[in-house]
């Protein structure tokens, strides 16, 4: 009987169409400045989870009001209460959504091209029937700054920019391969593209996220050794990439 | 468009408006027509002291100024990009004229305009009287 009556008073609040409106239209906002050239890669993740969280705050506002309303608890009756409540479930929803929707623009935003049939094909078949998983694709992405990551959402991938590609010499470039191929091999790539997603979200205070990360570098840096037999060429890597961006500055 | 942020008038020629690295490159781009980051290095490297990872990021900025472009092309050693020269010399050179030119007289309109007037009709009268 009271459960009823709460949800009837839920249903009919008007206050909460317009906070998901107001959400919605920030969603659409983010998304056309998005087509803007000239952002950072930092401003376009940026409006990446502007737009993944305006388009998951509606749905989480109205589960917890339903939540509220089924629990006849009070937090339906103002809808700035109600807000504050939605807010992390959607910030939630959003970075999880970040951790598939981001790698995907990376590699269909044409900034990108699959590497195919060349020297770092084959040293990636080779070494990943070594390691027994299915050999990842390559990309390249389009961007002069070196960089490397890797993930796994549909299919495991390895994306490494042409400025990468650019400074390394080929030892130096397997080294990076290698390293990502360990952390594809140890599935938790993941954890080290969120982390760096996590920056734009107030789960960055989460520490310990950190302490697991630099746990399975080391053990994606070991895997480079026992394969090249020295830390030489991955030593190498590290130095340019660092010296780059020291440049740049 | 040719982007120009400052112009350093102790110094002489391109180096007045590029790093001394900046304009030691286009000059191998200009001779060479088209080459990878590595390829500018090993030129570059046997004149002066360079960092290959300085000529990617002296790269990026002439890209960015507008005066050299880049194509990604996939080799067997992976994906590259290769750099040319946006525009000639000659066609460059009027550019940054034409982009410092353009910036006096937006910054200081009227003495500005002025002061062109009076340097072109003398420089005009110059040269009617053949000197
Ligand atoms: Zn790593």
């Amino acid at each position: 009987m009271p459960i009823d009556a709460c949800f009837v008073e839920v249903v009919i609040d008007n206050s909460k169409f317009i906070l998901a409106g107001v959400s919605v239209a920030l969603a659409v906002a983010a998304f056309t400045f998005l087509k803007m050239r000239r952002l950072s890669s930092k401003a376009k993740i940026g409006l990446i989870y502007a737009h993944l969280f305006g388009l998951f705050f509606p749905i989480s506002l109205f589960t917890t009001n339903a939540a509220c309303g089924f629990l006849c608890l009070p937090c339906f009756e103002s809808p700035l209460g109600l807000a504050v409540l939605a807010v992390p479930s959607a910030l939630l929803f959003s970075t999880v959504a970040g951790f598939v929707v981001i790698p995907l623009y990376f590699l269909y935003s044409g900034r990108s091209v699959e590497v195919k049939g060349t020297a770092i094909t084959s040293f990636i078949s080779r070494h990943s029937k070594t390691l027994g998983i299915r050999p990842p694709r390559v990309y390249a992405v389009k961007n002069p700054r070196p960089f490397a990551f890797s993930f796994r959402s549909f299919r495991s991938a390895i994306v490494i920019s042409i400025g990468m590609m650019d400074i390394l010499r080929r030892k130096e470039l397997e080294a990076v391969i290698l390293h990502e191929l360990a952390h594809v091999k140890s599935r938790a790539s993941v954890l080290k593209l969120s982390a760096s997603l996590m920056r734009f979200s107030p789960f960055w205070i989460l520490k310990s996220f950190h302490r697991e990360l630099d746990i399975e570098e080391a053990a994606a840096d070991k895997y480079v050794q026992i394969v090249q037999g020295t830390y030489k060429y991955l030593k190498g890597a590290k130095i340019k990439v660092n010296e780059y961006y020291g440049n740049e500055r | 468009m040719v982007m120009i942020e400052k112009i350093r008038l102790h110094k002489k020629g391109y180096e007045s408006v590029l790093s001394p690295q900046e304009s030691a490159i286009l000059g191998v781009l200009w001779n060479s027509r088209e080459a990878r980051v590595r390829d500018i290095y090993r030129i570059l490297r046997k004149r002066n002291k360079i960092a290959l990872t300085s000529v990617a990021v002296c790269l990026d900025r002439l890209y960015k100024k507008g005066m050299v472009m880049r194509q990604a092309e996939t080799g067997p050693g992976g994906v590259h990009y290769i750099y040319s020269p946006l525009k000639s010399k000659a066609d460059l050179d009027r550019s940054i004229v034409e982009n410092i030119v353009d910036k006096i007289i937006y910054n200081f309109g009227e003495s500005a305009v002025s002061y062109f007037n009076e340097r072109f009709s003398k420089s005009r009268r110059a040269k009617r009287r053949g000197i």
